[in-house]
């Protein structure tokens, strides 16, 4: 579904922090072109936390790449646009766009352990970024900046002068997201910023992520392949497959209506308060990027397919307040009907 | 600190040792300089009496003593900077001769092995950060091509081409006869044109592999997520190249250097002997072909003293450059 601020030629700085609007992103393989980013729209509205789930190379990353213009060699946009804030990424001056990156929006690495360069300390990488956007900041400023960062992610002020080795993971993280919030930005992308992490130092990590949020009231795209972690963070989610934005929901009951790999997702994570635990997987694998399906690229492993799913790529509809891209809730034209299956 | 006391101590643990393979391995081998005189004498039909023998015993240290106090003694003379006498150079001492080459070779392969480190890492910087271009394919041919000949063979060209045929440098030797009294800078001028075709010849040969390993290590650490993240925090493309990829890069490259400083002083062998020039690998073909015990026993020390000191040297550095190599340990 188009987003009508998308298509607007004129920036708009009042509008939702970040519009993806038919974006689509490919590699250059020895094979042939895959695409490893199909078409996805998106926004993300100001103060809210958007959850993007997907499991391996469903293209979660390469999206959070292309929003923040840093896509690798080899891959390019195909199409769509992007807008931060109101401006066109990659229709501004390179320059410009050095200095609007983190100003404008920020990311956080899925790599927290090599986020860091190991020669650096954690104060030379601070103050790298200031001077980076602000060559005539003073020592002075640069310093107290540094410590109201190591501050807000509740790390020792005299770990400044500390090296990455020095520190655990979990505070490699806390830094990196300290070095993400140097100018508090109105975006925040999170590409899997706690995979890596033990359980109890995620928690607190996403603890931070939550006050942080809370206080400074930025848009953070949250992406993992933890679907219960993205539930318990965000306020919608958007689910990803082979490269497309299959649904969008704000509430994931068992009773609302989703997209069949959606509902396989839920169905794959134990609820521990239940007495019986039944855990099944999604048959199938994910499809090959550069042999995709026809139509739905979900068809070959869905329960409910039809023949329309063979050849038709089902377009996002409207489905109990959710976006959903899925033939089953347009056979009927009745949409309300699915619930009550 | 503690990490210089460390390596410090594992410096003088090697000297030691090296010091002593020095000692025992003349003495595992059959005969002695002595034997070498003796029979060099005779073949001359001028037989030795036994108290030129005896001299000659005492002059060359051939002692009938325990090995436990040769050893001690030779540890004592050592630290007097005595290495025995020269049989090539008689009267000169092994200490003398190495005075007198050592300059030229540090001077010559030295000065060109700095080159060669310098020059080939920074196009080796240069050639990653613009991988893929018609310069770094150019640059990277090229050298693996010029790496790629023997030195020797580089030198004879060298010789033939620019000394030979076309005369624009001197074929042989480190300087020529000028008349007394001449000005110093002329001297000086006189010993840099005489360097400029064996100083080439250890560039171009050494060249291409420190441009290939920094160009590797450099595309690799440009990879890195730390320099990907540091792009994207929008620090610029300069402070990038060095302080983020070019300062990872060079770490594997620093044993690399320590060798190379080390083999300065024994490795321009072939390039001396090409150019007849008058340094230390010159000296040690002519102890070989002598049989010039001690001459050849001093330069061994000499070498290996300079691999450890390189080493302890370059260990001092990488201690600097990477953090976590101060804290091992």
């Amino acid at each position: 579904m188009r987003t009508p601020l998308a298509s607007s030629p004129t920036d708009n700085p009042d509008g939702p922090p970040l519009i993806l609007d038919q974006v689509s992103v490919s590699f250059n393989t020895s094979k042939g072109p895959a695409r490893a980013v199909n078409d996805v729209s998106l926004t993300l509205a100001q103060g809210e936390i958007l959850g993007l789930v997907g499991e391996s190379g469903s293209g979660k990353s390469t999206l959070a790449f292309t929003v923040m213009g840093l896509l690798p060699d080899g891959a390019r946009v195909d199409g769509g646009q992007i807008r931060v804030m109101g401006k066109d990424l990659y229709h501004l001056d390179p320059e410009v766009l050095r200095d609007f990156r983190w100003k404008g929006i920020s990311m956080v690495f899925q790599s927290a352990m090599n986020a860091l360069n190991p020669v650096l300390t954690v104060q030379d990488h601070i103050f790298d970024t200031l001077r980076s956007h602000d060559p005539n900041i003073t020592d002075e400023k640069a310093r107290q900046r540094m410590l109201e960062l190591l501050d807000l992610v509740k790390i020792d002020a005299r770990r400044a002068r500390s090296f990455p080795h020095e520190l655990s993971g979990g505070m490699k993280q806390r830094v990196v997201l300290a070095i993400a919030m140097v100018f508090n930005p109105p975006v925040l992308l999170m590409d899997e910023p706690t995979t890596a992490l033990d359980v109890v130092v995620q928690r607190s990590i996403l603890n931070q992520v939550r006050e942080i949020q809370a206080e400074r009231k930025m848009a953070i795209l949250f992406i993992s392949h933890d679907f219960s972690l993205v539930r318990s963070l965000a306020h919608r989610v958007a689910i990803m497959y082979a490269g497309r934005i299959v649904e969008i929901t704000a509430s994931l009951g068992k009773s609302d209506a989703h997209h069949p790999y959606t509902e396989g997702l839920m169905r794959a994570i134990p609820e521990l308060s239940e007495d019986e635990v039944t855990i099944s997987g999604i048959p199938g694998n994910p499809p090959d990027l550069l042999h995709l399906p026809t139509g739905c690229p979900f068809h070959p492993r869905c329960p409910v397919a039809f023949d329309r799913c063979r050849t038709e790529v089902p377009p996002m509809l409207q489905v109990q307040g959710n976006l959903v891209a899925c033939h089953q809730y347009s056979r009927s034209g009745e949409e309300s009907d699915h619930g009550l299956e | 600190m503690r990490f210089f006391l460390n390596r410090l101590g594992f410096l003088l643990i090697s000297i030691w040792a090296a010091l002593t393979v020095n000692f025992l391995i003349p003495r595992m081998m059959p005969g002695n300089p002595v034997d070498a005189i003796l029979a060099h004498f005779q073949s001359e039909g001028a037989p030795l009496g036994p108290n030129a023998l005896h001299a000659l015993e005492q002059q060359f240290g051939v002692a009938h003593s325990s090995i436990w106090s040769q050893y001690w003694g030779y540890l004592q003379n050592l630290l007097h900077g005595q290495l025995g006498t020269s049989i090539t150079y008689y009267p000169l001492t092994v200490t003398q001769v190495i005075e007198r080459s050592l300059p030229w070779t540090l001077g010559l392969a030295g000065t060109a092995t700095i080159i060669s480190v310098l020059l080939g890492t920074f196009l080796g910087v240069y050639a990653a950060w613009h991988r893929g271009t018609r310069i770094d394919a150019g640059l990277t041919t090229v050298t693996m091509f010029t790496s790629a000949i023997p030195y020797f063979w580089i030198a004879l060209i060298l010789v033939y081409l620019f000394g030979f045929e076309l005369h624009w440098f001197p074929q042989f030797h480190a300087f020529s006869t000028l008349p007394p009294g001449v000005a110093w800078w002329k001297f000086a001028l006189d010993i840099l044109y005489h360097a400029v075709l064996p100083g080439a010849t250890i560039v171009i040969s050494a060249i291409g592999g420190w441009l290939v390993g920094m160009r590797n290590n450099m595309i690799q650490t440009l990879g890195e997520d730390y320099v990907t993240f540091a792009r994207a925090r929008g620090v610029r493309n300069r402070r990038l190249m060095i302080a983020y990829a070019a300062r990872n890069a060079i770490l594997p490259n620093l044993t690399g250097f320590a060798m190379a400083i080390g083999f300065v002083v024994g490795g321009a062998l072939l390039t001396e002997i090409v150019f007849s020039y008058p340094g230390i690998g010159m000296q040690l073909l002519t102890a070989v072909e002598n049989e010039d015990y001690p001459l050849m026993q001093g330069i061994f020390l000499i070498i290996a003293l300079a691999v450890l000191l390189a080493n302890f040297f370059v260990e001092m550095v990488y201690g600097f450059l990477d953090p976590r190599a101060r804290q091992g340990e």
